[in-house]
């Protein structure tokens, strides 16, 4: 049914047949043009006619699918256009809307002609001009990695005109607007692939959700400049109806795109279309373009880096250039990619760009912590050493290139510079080969860079826009707002998820010393990072970390680095004050934007933090309490992080309590049994069976001397019973007992003690050792003693004891919080049930002298204890939750399964 | 007696013959022409619906034919629809296709394709008359459609004479402005080291796509840094609209017409219709050693902005060509020294609208004249030759006004002049501009007691502030058949006070057609 077919020549325009052929024979159309139609009766005409002028070297087909229009003259037209011409095509169907019209004409095209390559989408008060479908099949055809064209839009009527051509992102698709008209073409690829519009879609936007679509199927548009797309505006028209019903229409579209508008795809797609970080290549110039400098990015020459930033000055929103500029030596960035604060330290100094000039990075070596810290000016510290890196944002960078003087830029060179300069120092476990690499100076590159540009034949430029259409487009240099509108997170941490597609689990905690929080989630962290699970540590009330973990238990340490306080609120809930998300001091934005990307948090004693978690749930986010120990206040009532559980346990997916006590505490007091998960603690550190084995061999031929040796090892605090403690050391002393006390620990300042603990114990001839951290000194200390004494007046499970136990280390402790499901009293421990700080100083000693007189005791105590920890690992406990995460994320779970059947069980 | 049936018959007789000749001679049912013998089967087929027509004879002026009831017909015209010939008998054949071409020679559509059947076939005669009819169905929709094209066609040109017509109407309510305006610049680098663009590319072709819309543009200038004057080769532009691949505008201009500098190419009309990209296409005919250097602009980032090679459509250059569009009303040209009309426009020489300034021998035939009693016979008057100013200081009390005899060119359609009172402590004045072949007329245009005559024209008075630079325009109703003479007037807005009133007419232009 060949009816029109026109070849064209480099001038000339051939007509080959314009008339309705006869026969139909030969007729092979590659293209189909879907023309729905509803009460545009009249101006359908124009649409088709505009459709028969095509010329083109391929036969198209025309389909006008009447959506049961009840203007009886839709159907005289239409059917008059396919007697006319038999390469149109009339069907009618029942109304059902815009979507079901063009899903139906795709599906009657492509039943009807297998063949197509192509179909078009013409709405029926639309135009094409006549060299359209050929120049934007040609353009489709010649770019495999497209599937679809889309126009510029020119309007008219209400004419308007919006250049369209910025280079295809998808960030820009999901988060600004539709910025694909639905007049594209659109390959059969898409078709094939199962995709069509959403046909309970009535009120509009069913074009956008169509290419969403196509997004989550891996399918990419492109804009073609020159399209020929006449678009019919008038003062009133089914997409001004659209944008009154926007917010409802788009909160189905996000509902049903839930992983397109997650914040892993939209961080990736910024990474991969408006890359946030240029990284300038201190010594080559090479420039790294990227969100997350780990994943794979491009890298461009300084060359072409300028013209992109000079073409960006000119049409912002056609061009563009990262909004933040970074000179660094690759070796420098590698090196905090290996202690995992790389991706923090790009979160601090995007945010830090944003208020000051310029952000000068300095890195110093330190084996002990991580540190993240910011200096500003006037601080004694600033900038004492040269800088290893500097950041500033393009708008800063570019008044530096337009400002000829030299003299305020330059000044960055010395101390003080006149550009508003913070200084961030990275402290960590870096090699000195990293730190060594500083031959060639960031500084320099900054000042070099800004040479090169002001020298640029650019430079004469008048940035006067050269695209007549008017930009519609934000610039593409403000795309990472965009990101951070849409997750309502500013800035948002710059990571984007691994290949493998592990679940990633954040440990945030209030700080990370040597407390047992810390230790339990640590431990946590290495069972699950050896199963796979992508672990990171969140530290919110400090931005300093002890490295008491391993390298590998976390992917990434991170700081909040602000004035973050660790508890209170201006609510309250049970005697708690307690903070909400609407609240000046939850700092929802940042937070959402440092825990950017995570699957599974888990938090562990951050009260605040409690205020954000609810948004982060209803992205998606599994969020998990840890709670440790109920506390005590000064006058003895029951308090802390339990109660905080409470007012919030309405987002918790779990509640993880390190005693069965503490969980049926939670059950009481109202919380689903479903809820809670009692993870039983072990030992913080791991140790060999051979070690533990040696030394309980040791201690065995060794036997109790003459002396008992008793180790007291923690903090020197109201809450550890140190007066306990002193009033039985006392007794001993006075008694003259053959007992030893060993005090490791340090004192607690504002812990309304009576004086100097140091000192009291001192005068009894005990000396205070100070704080071990280290597992092996830790061990050694265990080892050594026959007991350990914790005289507590609250605890929840404690680690020390387990430790202790382990290597055969008797307990003898108070019988508070979960103390009791660690030790059986003179099974494998001795518990003091006192209550009566006296009473328990005299029960301690007591024990003491028991054990003092019956060496056996403290041997079958010894055996037991260590028998039964050596059962206890972090690996078996946490099985449970292991259990949940499989099932929360079943379609990541099987490498995790193969990893865990060979990590399960004690470390041999 | 006569009887009112009698008197009726008598009256209608005359009329039924007529009626009776009419239908005999006009078959307006449709109508089957066959010959031979009709079938039964195919009388059964043909109903009512039909007049069946046996051919009887071809003559140069008519057709006889007999109907079934046995009438014989001379037809003159060809029956109004056709819906088929048929023969029945093979030895008719001819009789049939000489009906056919009796037929073709008075209608130039709707004769059907004549069928050969056997005198029972009941069928193909259904089938015959079917195609027939399918064959006229088609032909409807193929009309229909047409129309519907023109109707769309006319549609779309009602609304761009809306446009065009509302953007006129714009531009004369800005009384004053003028009828071009630089819409963009690039402006030439004076850059030695640049190639000729023109000798450097393949075939000689470049390309440059323009940075404004479609809409408006009336005139191209292309910056030339060196002539070649000696050369014999053309230089070929085409202006196109990418999106539609439409030829807009063509020039051929010959190289040794073409001087250093800015070289404009005037469009015959300004573009209208939808917004377009436009891409300029320059090319060389003749010998190319010799040619002139087109300037370049600055560097340009924008690669789709880059002078290209028109085939490939790839970037030649790292700058965009030094150009500037002008936009404006049709016909307007830029006043440039080197112009150069589109080639449509010099082959059809339509009239157009120039915009002139005064030539110096009109302006230097400025005088006083005393008309206003008021002004006391003060003299204000006078020509600043080197700047083409006219300073019209007016009286403390009354009007000074200046003649410029032809000030007002044949042609004219309206004038202006730039204002201003050049010293800063003078009060407000007020300026007018007048044309009025009658001297004596124009104190009562001045004073508002008489409105312009035909051929006549005032601006108003137009207060201006001292310092602050104004614009004053008259319109003449229609192009002004004859030179006419031109009259400044100046006044103070509240008499008395007339010091420093350093009153200024500059810049005096009219926009003539022709």
């Amino acid at each position: 049914m060949r009816v029109r077919k026109i070849t064209r020549s480099s001038n000339a325009t051939k007509v080959l047949d314009q008339a309705g052929g006869a026969s139909g024979a030969g007729f092979a159309p590659t293209l189909a043009i879907v023309i729905p139609v509803y009460k545009h009766s009249v101006l359908m005409t124009e649409a088709v006619e505009s459709a028969l002028a095509q010329q083109a070297d391929f036969d198209i087909a025309i389909v006008i699918v009447d959506d049961g229009c009840p203007f009886g003259e839709t159907e005289i037209i239409g059917a008059t256009y396919a007697t006319a011409h038999e390469n149109v095509f009339y069907v009618r169907k029942p109304n059902g809307g815009l979507s079901s019209a063009r899903n139906y004409g795709v599906d009657f095209a492509f039943d009807l002609f297998p063949d197509i390559e192509a179909v078009y989408f013409l709405d029926a008060d639309n135009r094409i001009t006549p060299p359209a479908m050929q120049d934007v099949f040609d353009f489709l055809r010649s770019r495999p990695e497209i599937d679809w064209v889309y126009p510029n839009i020119d309007k008219f009527g209400i004419g308007w005109n919006g250049s369209y051509q910025a280079p295809y992102s998808r960030l820009l698709h999901i988060t600004f607007d539709n910025i694909c008209e639905a007049g594209s073409m659109v390959s059969r690829r898409v078709f094939d692939a199962g995709i069509r519009f959403d046909e309970t879609m009535k009120a509009g936007f069913e074009d956008w959700e169509f290419w969403l679509q196509c997004i989550s199927h891996g399918f990419a548009g492109a804009n073609y400049p020159f399209f020929g797309f006449d678009y019919r505006q008038r003062a009133e028209s089914m997409l001004r109806d659209s944008h009154r019903t926007k917010a409802a229409i788009m909160a189905y579209i996000r509902e049903k795109h839930k992983k397109l508008f997650a914040p892993d795809t939209l961080v990736q797609w910024e990474h991969e279309d408006s890359p946030r970080f240029a990284a300038i290549a201190t010594g080559t110039y090479a420039v790294s373009l990227f969100s997350d400098p780990v994943a794979t990015h491009s890298k461009i020459d300084l060359e072409t880096f300028i013209d992109r930033y000079w073409a960006a000055l000119a049409e912002p929103d056609a061009h563009g250039v990262p909004p933040f500029m970074l000179w660094v030596a690759p070796a420098h960035l590698e090196a905090m990619r290996k202690i995992g604060v790389l991706h923090n330290v790009l979160w601090h100094a995007e945010r830090l760009s944003e208020k000051h000039h310029l952000v000068a990075i300095r890195l110093e070596h330190d084996t002990s912590r991580i540190e993240i810290k910011q200096i500003e000016a006037g601080a004694p510290d600033y900038m004492a050493k040269k800088p290893l890196a500097w950041m500033c944002s393009v708008d800063l960078f570019k008044a530096c290139v337009d400002d000829i003087s030299d003299e305020w830029i330059g000044s960055i060179r010395g101390k003080r510079p006149s550009p508003d300069t913070v200084e961030l120092v990275i402290r960590g476990p870096f090699k000195a080969f990293d730190l060594d690499r500083t031959v060639l100076s960031a500084t320099n590159a900054f000042l070099s860079t800004l040479g090169v540009f002001r020298d640029s034949a650019y430079r004469r430029m008048t940035n006067a826009r050269w695209t007549w259409r008017g930009g519609y487009f934000p610039a593409i240099k403000t795309h990472y707002r965009l990101l951070r509108e849409a997750l309502g997170a500013s800035p948002v941490l710059p990571r984007i998820a691994a290949k493998n597609q592990a679940p990633r689990i954040g440990f945030l905690l209030p700080i990370a010393s040597f407390g047992g929080v810390e230790k339990v989630a640590y431990a946590m962290a290495r069972v699950l990072a050896r199963l796979g699970y992508e672990t990171h540590l969140y530290v919110l009330g400090k931005s300093a970390c002890e490295m008491v973990f391993d390298h590998d238990d976390f992917a990434s340490v991170n700081f909040l680095m602000d004035d973050y306080p660790l508890w209170g609120g201006a609510h309250h809930f049970a005697g708690h004050d307690v903070m909400m998300a609407q609240d000046d001091g939850a700092r929802v934005e940042r937070l959402l934007g440092l825990f950017s990307g995570l699957d599974v948090v888990i938090n562990c004693q951050v009260a605040p933090v409690n205020a954000v978690l609810g948004e982060l749930r209803r992205r998606g986010v599994k969020i998990i309490d840890h709670v440790h120990v109920l506390d005590k206040t000064r006058s003895g009532r029951s308090a802390g992080h339990p109660y905080i559980a409470l007012a919030y346990e309405h987002i918790y997916d779990l509640i993880l309590t390190c005693s069965a006590q503490m969980a049926d505490w939670f059950h009481g007091m109202g919380v689903p049994d479903a809820k809670l998960m009692h993870i039983r603690n072990a030992p913080s550190y791991e140790m060999r069976d051979s070690e533990v084995r040696t030394i309980l061999r040791q201690r065995q031929r060794r036997g109790m001397g003459d002396r008992l040796k008793t180790l007291f090892i923690g903090r020197l605090d109201s809450q550890k019973g140190i007066e306990r403690l002193y009033a039985a050391a006392t007794i001993i002393r006075r008694r003259k007992l053959p007992i030893d006390i060993r005090l490791i620990g340090g004192e607690v300042l504002n812990d309304q003690n009576r004086g100097s603990w140091t000192e009291r114990f001192a005068e009894i001839g005990i000396k205070l050792e100070p704080a071990i951290y280290s597992a092996k000194a830790l061990t050694d200390a265990f080892a050594e003693a026959d007991v350990l004494i914790l005289t507590s007046r609250w605890e929840g499970a404690p680690l020390t004891i387990l430790e202790a136990q382990r290597v055969g280390c008797v307990p003898v402790v108070t019988a508070v919080g979960a103390v009791g499901e660690l030790v059986e009293h003179e099974i494998d421990g001795m518990l003091l049930r006192a209550d009566d700080d006296n009473a328990v100083a005299h029960e301690l000693v007591t024990s003491l002298e028991r054990l003092l007189g019956d060496p056996h005791l403290l041997h079958r105590l010894s055996s037991q204890a260590a028998d039964n920890v050596a059962a206890r690992n972090w690996a078996e406990n946490l099985s449970p939750l292991i259990d949940r995460l499989e099932a929360w994320f079943p379609f990541r779970s099987e490498e995790i399964e193969l990893r865990r059947t060979v990590t399960l069980g004690p470390v041999r | 007696m006569i009887t009112a049936a009698a008197t009726r018959s008598q009256e209608i007789t005359p009329d039924l013959h007529v009626l009776e000749r009419a239908q005999r001679s006009y078959v307006r049912k449709p109508a089957i022409l066959f010959s031979g013998r009709l079938s039964d089967s195919v009388k059964a087929l043909a109903g009512d619906t039909y007049d069946l027509l046996k051919i009887k004879r071809v003559a140069d002026d008519h057709l006889l034919v007999r109907d079934q009831a046995g009438q014989e017909r001379r037809l003159a015209e060809a029956p109004l629809q056709l819906a088929g010939i048929v023969a029945f008998d093979q030895n008719d054949r001819e009789l049939v296709d000489r009906t056919t071409d009796w037929l073709q020679k008075r209608r130039n559509t709707g004769i059907p394709v004549a069928h050969q059947l056997a005198a029972e076939d009941g069928v193909g005669f259904a089938t015959a008359i079917l195609a027939n009819a399918q064959g006229l169905a088609q032909k409807n929709a193929v009309l229909t459609t047409s129309l519907f094209r023109q109707l769309a066609e006319a549609r779309q040109a009602n609304e761009e004479l809306q446009n065009r017509f509302a953007a006129l109407e714009a531009f004369i309510d800005r009384h004053g402005m003028q009828p071009f305006e630089l819409a963009f610049i690039n402006p030439p680098v004076d850059d030695d080291t640049e190639p000729n663009v023109l000798v450097t590319a393949s075939d000689g072709r470049i390309s440059q796509i323009l940075p404004v819309a479609s809409v408006g543009v009336s005139a191209i200038a292309l910056h030339v840094a060196k002539a070649a004057p000696r050369s014999d080769a053309m230089l070929n532009v085409a202006l196109n609209s990418v999106e539609d691949g439409r030829l807009i505008e063509t020039w051929s201009v010959p190289v040794a017409d073409i001087e250093a500098g800015w070289m404009t190419l005037s469009l015959k009309s300004t573009i209208a219709g939808l917004r377009r990209t436009l891409r300029l296409v320059v090319s060389v005919d003749g010998h190319r050693l010799d040619l002139p250097t087109l300037s370049l602009g600055n560097a340009q980032p924008l690669d789709l902005f880059r002078l290209q090679d028109p085939d490939l459509q790839q970037s030649i250059s790292s700058s965009s060509l030094a150009l500037q569009v002008y936009v404006g009303l049709p016909g307007v040209v830029p006043p440039h020294r080197s112009s150069f009309s589109a080639r449509a426009a010099q082959d059809n020489a339509a009239p157009s609208l120039r915009e002139v300034s005064l030539p110096q021998d009109v302006l230097v035939q400025t005088a006083q004249v005393h008309l206003d009693e008021d002004s006391s016979g003060f003299d204000g008057v006078t020509y600043l030759d080197e700047e083409c100013i006219v300073s019209c200081h007016p009286p403390a009390f009354g009007t000074t006004i200046a003649k410029i005899a032809g000030g007002c060119p044949v042609g004219t359609l309206r004038l202006s002049a730039n204002l201003l009172v050049a010293h800063e402590k003078a009060k407000d004045v007020e300026f007018a501009l007048i044309v009025s072949r009658d001297e004596s007329h124009v104190v009562h245009l001045l004073s508002g007691t008489a409105d312009p005559a035909a051929g006549e024209g005032f601006s108003g008075w137009t207060r201006v502030p001292a310092k602050q630079p104004r614009f004053a325009s008259l319109y003449l109703e229609a192009a002004a058949r004859e030179s006419g003479d031109l009259y400044l007037a100046t006044r103070m807005v509240e008499p008395g006070n007339h010091d420093f009133a350093w009153a200024r007419f500059f810049n005096v232009h009219a926009l003539v057609q022709g």
